[in-house]
């Protein structure tokens, strides 16, 4: 079955005349319906999965700078608890809200409902099967040893075929779609869903099952690592970014030009960067340098992004006050240069002399998976849940404790932490300071990045409770919102051409 | 305001959304913004000179750092990265040193500190110690080349007790060379307020042919009895050396020879 | 952009091209690397690790030691590595071919391992690090490792040989004593195994000047 005919046979099962925007509109509330338990049921699991990360978090953080606390037990040594810290927020939170955004947003552009989703539901079941079976070996100790990529081999393979499922699913959507123009975030969403099984399954092969040999593993390794961030998790975050910044504001993305020289610059660039992590290391110096070259090329994209949604957002900053989804999208969006930026002069072999190995880095890891990603997918939320469960956000309280404590934590989080970093790493590049003493100027940084951690685990509290209460609504009979607080309730004067 | 929708529904039956007026129930979506659209700015002039500045920029660090793309070539300088000039003459004790310090802070510095301070029940310290203060630094070349165990006293004062493990052989820790340990010896006797004397390699090496193929650690007592001045060159005599070499196996004498005749 | 195919191809020959050049032709160039063989004195180098020593890498991997230890050195210049005695020359891809998982990590909360081996030889000083670092290096931030140990009460033919000699606040109850396990055994003989300081033709040890 061809595209055409396919979408011609979808649109007479569909209600609604699309000749006007009601009929349009009506389309969409069938779409988010159709999506409504897949992407609730992977949002919800990510959430679990954030609250279990966090309080692994706060227990790495606070073990680094007070060794003996809770050291007597094996499962909860430093070793463990960060992996598995890393391994659930990245594995669990970050890439299943990343998926359950990625099918909505699929499913609206497309204009096509999800088609037997069923099968994405059981593929959240084998995800969250995988994930626990590997976050437990992690604890047994059967972690892989190869940073990002924790998760040991018996549990990977489940993990893997859930992801192939929603790729597929996902592109026989985008097969199916009857929108012909593609929107520059199904580009996005499209390469995210295309990259990702791609380097997983080639990290699972050549680390995992047919172990090469020596420092190709390392190479392996950070092409992987540094790929997740760049092939799995930034497409998805710009994605969400393109999609909902001219649709609060309602207005058109800045330049088309400029979104495809993003796009591509970023695809050509972004999948070479991973050696940069290996500056210095045991490798040759042609695959670090190449590394390098594309790390700057990066600034290509980043700006591209950066202007392209910054004369998008121009002259409606007003927004920002009324509309919590925009607020964490501009957030995320900020981030997201800041971090680049900071990874281009990160990459460099000067800068990196001083701030490899060091907490440097932690601070970068954290602005680009937290302040961009995270907080994208935060706004993304507030916006796609109340649609798939046709309810509105009970409390504008829980709204603002959740943005102010999750921004000025990762704010307290990075700044001070970034800084300190790059401070260690000058006292560790001079022979004349003793190791002890390096150690011992980092403890009181370490100790305020305990404090931004608690307030991470305050707002990730709130909006848990939040949606809780949002889910308890579904229980009651639907009553129309008494106040609206996410546009005021207006309804648009405009209507797309 | 209307009254809800379907209150006929009962409480506590998940709402699956099956209401007639799909314009009531899904006034989230009908009061959105319509659906993201393109807007169609000309890419600005700067934008493109921007990219062609950093194209070039990066064809040319690639081809400069690169080390032709061989897989043994580590150093992104092709032939090595150029080392630092130094401004003036060099200070030869402090290139001494600075050797010796390295050296040290791989070595010992895991027992007796960085600040050479020692540690409790593990190692004794270096600072204002009259063993390392001596005139004489014989004794402390035999300590590194072979080893010490036993109780030691220190500014005859302090009784120091190394608990479990005695100080092992380091001399082919710290690089297997008189030179090396003639530089860590230095750094130790020159450095954290210690004003004593350096050593040199020659010294090193004389003490260590004369010790000869001794694998046993010395002890304190041992190391006193030894006559002040080296017990070396001073207690050796040449024909002393030479009956001493002859009563080694073949391959060691063969071995300590080569070391000689560098 | 409205052609699903294109958009297809060009996603996937991007991913493609990284793919061939940072996985396939580093295989090609560094999979097959041998050992080295010095033609003047027939040394061989890296050494394969004894039985005890892999055991005890699989130990290291376990506990998660890489989060805070590298095992890489950077060359001589290039911050201070070698300065502060970690290696006597930067590590390099040969250094590796033995390791069933490279952990070469990528922070420094504590010091880089590449020759802990030869820079610290006596296990009994490895032992007590891992019993509790306050005891070797007061102030670190290394969490203490009571689980790789055995505290039991000495018996009738007098304490063991491998006890741990510990005095003050961290001397076992009188009576007791505190024995390495057998994971501790293994892991202490890989760290003591943790040697690169081999000379290799792209990575020569420094020579002396003088003998």
């Amino acid at each position: 079955m061809n595209s055409t005919t396919a979408s011609k046979a979808l649109k007479a099962l569909l209600p609604g005349d699309f000749s006007n925007e009601t009929g349009r509109r009506a389309h969409l509330a069938e779409i988010d319906a159709s999506c409504r338990v897949p992407v609730l049921f992977f949002f919800l699991s990510g959430l679990l999965w954030l609250l279990i990360g966090t309080l692994f978090a706060l227990l790495a953080s606070i073990k680094l700078h007070t060794p003996e606390f809770l050291a007597g037990q094996e499962w909860l040594t430093f070793g463990r608890v960060r992996t598995v810290h890393l391994n659930t927020v990245v594995y669990g939170f970050a890439s299943q809200t990343a998926i359950a955004v990625a099918i909505w947003l699929m499913c609206r552009l497309c204009r096509v409902p999800l088609i037997a989703s069923g099968v994405i539901t059981v593929a959240n079941l084998f995800y969250n099967i995988g994930l626990t079976v590997g976050i437990i070996g992690i604890f047994a100790g059967d972690s892989t040893g190869i940073e990002w990529l924790e998760i040991p081999k018996y549990a990977t393979p489940i993990i893997f075929v859930s992801y192939a499922l929603i790729a597929v699913w996902m592109i026989i959507i985008f097969r199916l779609r009857t929108e012909r123009h593609l929107y520059v975030s199904q580009w996005y969403l499209l390469a995210a869903v295309l990259w990702f099984p791609w380097i997983y399954g080639t990290a699972q092969v050549m680390l995992l099952v047919e172990p090469v040999r020596g420092v190709v593993q390392a190479a392996i390794n950070w092409w992987f690592a540094h790929n997740v961030l760049g092939l799995w998790f930034t497409p998805i975050g710009l994605a969400a970014i393109y999609y909902f910044i001219p649709k609060v504001i309602g207005r058109p993305i800045h330049s088309y030009y400029l979104s495809v020289l993003g796009f591509w610059s970023l695809a050509l660039f972004y999948n070479w960067n991973g050696m940069h992590h290996l500056v210095g290391g045991p490798l040759p110096a042609w695959m670090i340098t190449v590394s390098i070259v594309a790390s700057v090329m990066m600034l290509i994209p980043v700006f591209a992004v950066a202007i392209n949604h910054h004369f998008t957002l121009v002259g409606h900053f007003g927004k920002l006050k009324h509309s919590p989804t925009l607020r964490f999208i501009v957030f995320g969006a900020v981030s997201y240069t800041l971090t680049s930026l900071q990874g281009v002069l990160s990459a460099l072999r000067s800068f990196s002399e001083v701030s490899h190995f060091t907490h440097h880095t932690v601070a970068h890891a954290h602005l680009g998976m937290y302040a961009f990603f995270g907080m994208v997918m935060f706004g993304s939320m507030y916006y796609i849940l109340p649609r798939i469960t046709q309810r509105e956000w009970p409390s504008n309280r829980l709204i603002s404790v959740h943005f102010w404590a999750s921004a000025l934590g990762i704010i307290l989080y990075v700044v001070p932490l970034s800084l300190a970093g790059f401070q260690q790493g000058r006292l560790m590049n001079n022979a004349a300071v003793k190791f002890l003493d390096v150690v011992q100027f980092t403890l009181p940084w370490l100790q305020l990045r305990t404090l931004a951690g608690c307030l991470l685990a305050l707002a990730h509290l709130a909006f848990v409770v939040h949606v809780g209460w949002l889910l308890l609504r579904m229980l009651e009979p639907y009553r129309k919102p008494v106040l609206n607080i996410l546009t005021g309730g207006e309804i648009p004067a405009t209507t797309e051409k | 305001m209307k009254q809800p929708l379907d209150s006929h529904r009962p409480l506590g039956v998940l709402d699956q959304g099956e209401i007639n007026d799909v314009t009531e129930l899904h006034s989230a979506v009908i009061r959105e913004k319509p659906e993201p659209r393109e807007g169609f700015e000309p890419l600005s002039l700067w934008i493109v000179a921007g990219i062609a500045v950093l194209l070039f920029w990066g064809g040319s660090y690639l081809t400069a750092y690169s080390g032709r793309f061989e897989a043994g070539e580590f150093s992104e300088f092709q032939h090595g990265r150029p080392l630092p000039v130094t401004e003036g003459p060099v200070d030869p004790l402090a290139a001494l040193k600075r050797e010796g310090m390295i050296a040290y802070n791989g070595v010992c510095a895991a027992c007796h500190n960085e600040d050479g301070a020692g540690k409790t029940g593990v190692a004794p310290q270096l600072v204002n110690s009259d063993w390392v203060n001596a005139e004489d630094a014989s004794r402390l070349v035999r300590i590194v080349l072979h080893g010490l165990t036993g109780p030691i006293k220190i500014n005859a004062t302090t009784e120091f007790n190394m608990v479990g493990a005695a100080m092992p052989a380091q001399y082919d820790g710290i690089g297997g060379t008189d030179a090396k340990l003639a530089a860590v010896l230095t750094y130790i006797r020159t450095s954290w307020g210690n004003t004593a004397k350096g050593v040199t390699a020659d010294e090193v090496k004389v003490i260590r042919l004369a010790a000869g193929v001794r694998t046993e650690a010395w002890t304190p007592v041992e190391l006193l009895a030894l006559p002040v001045g080296g017990g070396a060159s001073a207690a050796l005599s040449s024909d002393q050396l030479k009956e001493k070499l002859k009563a080694l196996p073949a391959d060691q004498l063969q071995s300590l020879l080569k070391e000689l005749s560098k | 952009m409205s052609y699903g195919p294109l958009l297809f191809l060009g996603i996937l020959f991007t991913l493609a091209s990284s793919w061939v050049g940072l996985v396939l032709i580093p295989q090609r160039q560094l999979g097959a690397l041998e050992q080295f063989t010095d033609t003047n004195t027939a040394a061989i180098y890296p050494q394969a690790r004894a039985g005890q020593a892999q055991q005890g890498a699989e130990q290291y991997r376990a506990l998660g030691c890489i989060y805070c230890h590298t095992q890489q050195v950077r060359p001589e210049g290039y911050g201070a590595d070698i300065t502060r005695g970690w290696g006597r020359r930067r590590t390099v891809s040969r250094d590796y071919i033995h390791d069933k998982t490279v952990m070469l990590g990528t922070m420094r909360t504590g010091p880089d391992l590449t020759n802990i081996g030869e820079r610290q030889s006596d296990s009994s000083w490895h032992f007590k690090h891992l019993y509790n670092p306050q005891i070797t290096s007061a102030g670190s931030v290394m969490p203490p490792y009571p689980f790789l140990f055995e505290i039991r009460p000495i018996g009738p033919f007098g304490s063991s040989t491998n006890a741990l000699s510990l005095q003050g606040v961290f001397a076992p109850p009188v009576g007791s004593e505190v024995v390495p396990t057998l994971r501790a055994k293994q892991l202490v003989e890989y760290l003591r195994s943790l040697k690169s300081s081999g000379d290799l033709p792209e990575a020569p040890v420094k020579k002396e000047e003088t003998k």
